[in-house]
C-alpha cells in the first residue's frame, strides 16, 4: 500500500505541477485578454471624452458669442448669430470630435445648425442651397443613432422646409418631433414654425399634431407660439384656445370679427 | 428805315421761332427721358425702342418702351424721374412701359413695368407713395398691385417657362398679386407668398419660412445699396452719375490692370486655376487671372490665355503652368516683366510688348530647362516637356520654333539656337539634337504641332477687364447661337442668340476702344524713350522699332479639335 503510495506520488505531483501550470497559463491569457478588453475601453471612452469634449467646448463658444449678439429671426424661432471668429472654431471644434468618433451625433447635429446659420447668412442662391442639402444629410446621419432625439427631428423638419420639400418625410419628422419632445418649449416652436409654413400640404392628422402642440404649448410656452401663429396669420388656430385669447384678446377680436361693408366692397365682395 | 425795321421784326420773329423750337426739342427730350442707369453689374443690355440692343453703362437714360435685359451675372438698379427705384437681378428682362410724372399733380402720374421674367426689386418713388393706384406692374400673366399708399419696398421672381412659376415678398409696405392661378389678396411687410402652376396660391407666410433659395435670392436683392429715393431732374443727375461711375471706372481699371496678369480667351475640356488667395476654381471664357496664378488641364484640356502686355500662352493638355511673376506698366514697359513657369506638359508662346521693350524681362523656364527668346523681334514657339516621376534627370522635352529665333538650357546641355521652323528634342543619356527641319523630327515633336491652332488673339496690349468681358460675351453668343441653330424653330432661342450677338458685339467694341488706350500709352512711351536725332524722334524709327506687331498667327496645317466642351472664341 505504502509503496503503491509512493509510487504513485511523483506522476501526481508531476500532473498537478502540470496542471497548475495550465491553469497559470489560462490565468495569464485571460488577465492578457482582460487587459487588451480594458484597455479597448479605455482607449475608445478617451475618443468618446474627446469627442464629448469637443462638442462642449464648441457649444460654449456659440453660446458665449450667441450671448454677446442679437438674434435676426423671429421672435419666437431665435436665429443665432454668433460671430464669424465663434463660427469657425466652433466648426473647427465639431470637426475635431468626428475625427475622433466619425458618427458622434452631437457633432453632427451642431455642425447641421451651423450649416443652417450659414444658409440664413447667404445671399448665393447656390451656396444656401448646398448649405441646406447638409444640413438635411447630416440630421439624417444623426438621427440613424439618436432616434429618439425629438430636437434633431425638429430640425429635419426644419431644413426640409428650407429646401421647399413638403413631402412624407416633413411630415413623418412633424409628427415624430411632436411624440417625442410634446413638452419641449423649443420643438414646439418648430414644429409650429414648420407645420403652419406647410400647413396647406399637411394631412389631417399631422394638422391635428400641430393643434395638439398649440394646445399643449399654451400652458407653458404660449407667448412664444402666439407670435409664431401671428407671423402666419393664423388666429383661427389660437383664437380658439381660451389661454391665448387671455394674451390676444384685442388681435383674436380684429381677426374673428367680421370686416364692415366698406372693407367688403375693397375686397369685391357683395 | 422801314425795310430794317421789318428786318428787324422778322429777325425778332425768327429767334423767337428758334427759341421756341429749342426749347420745344429740350421740353420733348426732357420729357422722353423717364429715368436713368444708377449702377451696372455684369451683362446688361438696353433696348430703346426704336434702337438695337447694346450694353448699358451708369448715366444711361431711358425712355418709355425701353427693355432692359441682364445677363447670368448682370444686374442694373434704374431711376426714375419721381425717386422710384427697380433694381433688376440676373438673367432678368424688363419692360418700362407707360411713365408719366406731373410733380404738380401726383393724382395724374402712372408709372407701368413689365417683368418678363427673372427678378425685380421695386421701391417705390413719389407717384406710388401718393397715388398707389398709379402703379401697374405685370410680372408675366401675374399683376401686382400696391395696395396702401405710402409706399412700398418688395421683389417679384417670375419665371415663365413651361408654365409661370413665382413669387412676390415684402420688405415694406403691401401688395396683392392676380396670378394666373388666383389671386394673393394681401401679402404684408416680411411676408412671402409663392405661386405654382396647377395650385391655388397660399396665404403669404414669414420670409424667415421661405426656401434657402429664396431667401438667398431676395436677401441679396434686399441688400443692395440703393440711391435715395427723391426725384430727380433725370438729364442732370444722369449725367452726374455717368461722369462720376466713368472716373471711377477709369480708376478702378488702372488699379485693376496693374494688378491684373490677363484673362482666359479660350477654354476646352478641363482646366482648373489655383490662385494664390487659395482654392481652385474651373477656368471659363473671360476669366481673369493674376501673378501667382498656377493653371492644370486635364488629359483634354487646352486653354488660350491673353496677358496684359499682349502675350498669348495657349496650354496643352495635361499640363500644369505657373505665372510665378507678372507686371506690366504701359507706362513703364522697361520696369514690367514676366516669368512664367512650365512644369509639365505643352505650352505655345506667343511674344507681347514685355517682350518687345523690355526683352530681360521674360523668364520662361519649362521642367528644367530654360528657354531664351534670342530675337528681339515677335516670336511664337511650342516647348513641351515631360518629367518622369518629377525627377528633373528624366525630362523628355521638345523645342519648336514659329517664328524667331530660341535657345535652350536644358539638364543634359544646351541648344544654342533653334531658328524659325525647326525643332529640337531633349532627353536622359542624350545629347540635345540638333535642330532639324520639323517635317523630319519626330512624333512627339508633332504632337507640339497641336498647340498651333488658328483663331489665337493677337499679341497687342490689352485693357484686361474689358476684354475679359468681351471675351465671356462672345462665348455667351456662342452658346446662345449653338442653341439656336439646334432648335430653329424655336423664336425664343433665335431672339435670345441675337440680342446676345447684338451684347458681345457692342462689348467688343467697347473693349476695342480700352485696348487701343493702352496700346496709345505703350506707344506714347516708346516715343518718349527713343533719342531724338537731329531731325527730331522720327517716326521711321518708331516704324523699325520693336513694337509688338500683330504676328499672323494662322497655321493651315492643324485646326482645332472640334466638340468637346469648347467654349472660347476660337470654337
Amino acid at each position: 500500500m505504502h509503496s503503491e503510495h509512493a509510487a504513485r506520488r511523483p506522476t501526481d505531483h508531476s500532473a498537478r505541477a502540470h496542471h497548475r501550470k495550465s491553469v497559470e497559463k489560462w490565468h495569464k491569457a485571460a488577465y492578457a485578454a482582460l487587459f487588451f478588453f480594458l484597455a479597448a475601453i479605455a482607449v475608445q471612452c478617451a475618443r468618446l471624452g474627446a469627442a464629448g469634449l469637443f462638442v462642449q467646448t464648441a457649444q460654449i463658444e456659440l453660446d458665449r458669442s450667441t450671448a454677446a449678439s442679437r438674434s435676426l429671426g423671429t421672435p419666437a424661432i431665435p436665429v443665432r448669430t454668433p460671430n464669424i471668429v465663434a463660427v469657425r472654431n466652433a466648426t473647427h471644434y465639431f470637426s475635431s470630435s468626428l475625427d475622433y468618433v466619425s458618427d458622434n451625433p452631437w457633432a453632427l447635429e451642431g455642425l447641421a445648425a451651423l450649416d443652417l446659420a450659414r444658409m440664413r447668412t447667404s445671399k448665393i442662391p447656390r451656396e444656401a442651397l448646398d448649405a441646406t442639402r447638409s444640413a438635411h444629410a447630416r440630421f439624417r446621419q444623426a438621427l440613424l443613432l439618436r432616434p429618439t432625439s425629438p430636437f434633431l427631428w425638429a430640425n429635419l423638419a426644419l431644413s426640409k422646409l428650407y429646401l421647399d420639400e413638403i413631402d412624407d418625410e416633413l411630415r413623418t419628422a412633424l409628427k415624430q418631433a411632436d411624440a417625442l419632445g410634446p413638452w419641449e418649449p423649443s420643438v414646439q416652436q418648430t414644429i409650429l414654425f414648420v407645420g403652419l409654413a406647410a400647413w396647406p400640404d399637411l394631412d389631417p392628422e399631422t394638422r391635428t399634431v400641430l393643434e395638439r402642440t398649440l394646445a399643449r404649448g399654451s400652458l407653458r410656452n404660449r407667448q412664444k407660439l402666439l407670435e409664431i401663429a401671428k407671423s402666419y396669420r393664423r388666429f383661427d388656430l389660437v383664437c380658439a384656445i381660451d389661454k391665448y385669447v387671455e394674451i390676444a384678446g384685442p388681435d383674436c377680436r380684429n381677426a374673428l370679427a367680421p370686416p364692415v361693408s366698406g372693407e367688403l366692397k375693397k375686397q369685391g365682395i357683395h | 428805315m422801314i425795310t430794317i425795321a421789318v428786318m428787324r421784326k422778322a429777325a425778332s420773329g425768327f429767334g423767337a421761332l428758334c427759341a421756341l423750337l429749342v426749347g420745344a426739342a429740350c421740353s420733348s427730350a426732357a420729357w422722353a427721358q423717364v429715368g436713368y442707369v444708377h449702377e451696372v453689374s455684369g451683362l446688361v443690355a438696353i433696348q430703346k425702342a426704336s434702337a438695337s440692343a447694346r450694353s448699358t453703362k451708369a448715366g444711361d437714360t431711358f425712355e418709355s418702351g425701353t427693355r432692359f435685359r441682364t445677363g447670368a451675372d448682370g444686374k442694373v438698379i434704374i431711376k426714375f424721374a419721381d425717386g422710384q427705384l427697380v433694381t433688376l437681378g440676373e438673367n432678368s428682362g424688363l419692360r418700362v412701359g407707360q411713365y408719366r410724372y406731373v410733380a404738380g399733380d401726383l393724382r395724374q402720374s402712372s408709372s407701368e413695368l413689365e417683368l418678363m421674367k427673372g427678378e425685380l426689386r421695386f421701391v417705390s418713388g413719389f407717384i406710388a407713395t401718393a397715388h398707389n393706384e398709379g402703379i401697374s406692374i405685370r410680372a408675366g400673366e401675374s399683376i401686382v398691385s400696391i395696395q396702401k399708399p405710402g409706399g412700398a419696398d418688395f421683389v417679384v421672381t417670375v419665371n415663365p417657362d413651361p408654365q409661370e412659376a413665382g413669387f412676390a415678398l415684402v420688405a415694406f409696405g403691401e401688395i396683392s398679386v392676380r396670378t394666373p392661378y388666383g389671386p394673393i389678396h394681401k401679402v404684408a411687410s416680411d411676408q412671402y407668398a409663392p405661386w405654382r402652376p396647377g395650385r391655388t396660391p397660399p396665404e403669404p407666410v414669414p420670409l424667415a419660412a421661405a426656401p434657402a433659395v429664396v431667401q438667398a435670392a431676395a436677401g441679396e436683392l434686399l441688400a443692395t445699396v440703393l440711391p435715395a429715393g427723391a426725384p430727380v431732374t433725370v438729364a442732370l443727375t444722369a449725367h452726374s452719375v455717368g461722369a462720376s461711375a466713368a472716373a471711377a471706372q477709369a480708376e478702378l481699371a488702372a488699379k485693376i490692370d496693374t494688378r491684373l496678369a490677363g484673362y482666359v480667351d479660350a477654354v476646352s475640356n478641363a482646366v482648373s486655376m489655383q490662385k494664390t488667395s487659395g482654392g481652385s476654381v474651373a477656368a471659363a471664357v473671360g476669366t481673369t487671372f493674376e501673378a501667382g496664378t498656377t493653371f492644370n488641364t486635364g488629359a483634354d484640356g487646352r486653354a488660350v490665355l491673353k496677358f496684359t502686355d499682349g502675350q498669348v500662352v495657349v496650354i496643352g493638355p495635361g499640363s500644369t503652368l505657373s505665372i510665378d511673376q507678372y507686371q506690366f506698366d504701359p507706362g513703364n514697359v522697361k520696369a514690367s516683366k514676366s516669368v512664367l513657369d512650365l512644369l509639365n506638359g505643352a505650352m505655345r508662346y506667343i511674344t507681347g510688348s514685355i517682350h518687345a521693350q523690355n526683352h530681360e524681362g521674360i523668364a520662361i523656364t519649362a521642367g528644367a530647362s530654360i528657354v531664351n527668346v534670342l530675337t528681339t523681334g515677335p516670336a511664337d514657339f511650342t516647348v513641351v516637356v515631360h518629367s518622369k516621376d518629377t525627377d528633373k534627370l528624366q525630362e523628355v522635352g521638345v523645342a519648336r520654333v514659329s517664328l524667331g529665333e530660341i535657345g535652350v538650357f536644358t539638364p543634359f546641355g544646351p541648344i544654342s539656337k533653334i531658328e524659325t521652323d525647326r525643332s529640337s528634342l531633349w532627353g536622359p543619356k542624350k545629347t540635345p539634337t540638333d535642330p532639324i527641319p520639323v517635317a523630319a523630327s519626330l512624333a512627339v515633336v508633332q504632337a507640339a504641332v497641336a498647340l498651333q491652332q488658328s483663331g489665337l488673339p493677337d499679341n497687342t496690349p490689352v485693357a484686361v477687364a474689358p476684354a475679359a468681358f468681351a471675351a465671356a460675351a462672345q462665348a455667351e453668343a456662342n452658346r446662345a447661337q449653338a442653341a439656336a441653330a439646334a432648335n430653329p424653330e424655336n423664336a425664343r432661342l433665335r431672339a435670345a442668340a441675337q440680342a446676345a450677338t447684338q451684347l458681345a458685339n457692342s462689348t467688343l467694341q467697347a473693349a476695342s476702344a480700352a485696348d487701343e488706350a493702352v496700346a496709345s500709352k505703350v506707344m506714347t512711351t516708346l516715343l518718349e524713350s527713343l533719342p531724338s536725332t537731329a531731325a527730331g524722334p522720327a517716326l521711321a524709327q518708331v516704324a523699325a522699332a520693336p513694337v509688338a506687331a500683330p504676328i499672323p498667327l494662322v497655321v493651315p496645317s492643324v485646326t482645332p479639335s472640334s466638340g468637346g466642351g469648347c467654349t472660347g472664341s476660337v470654337c
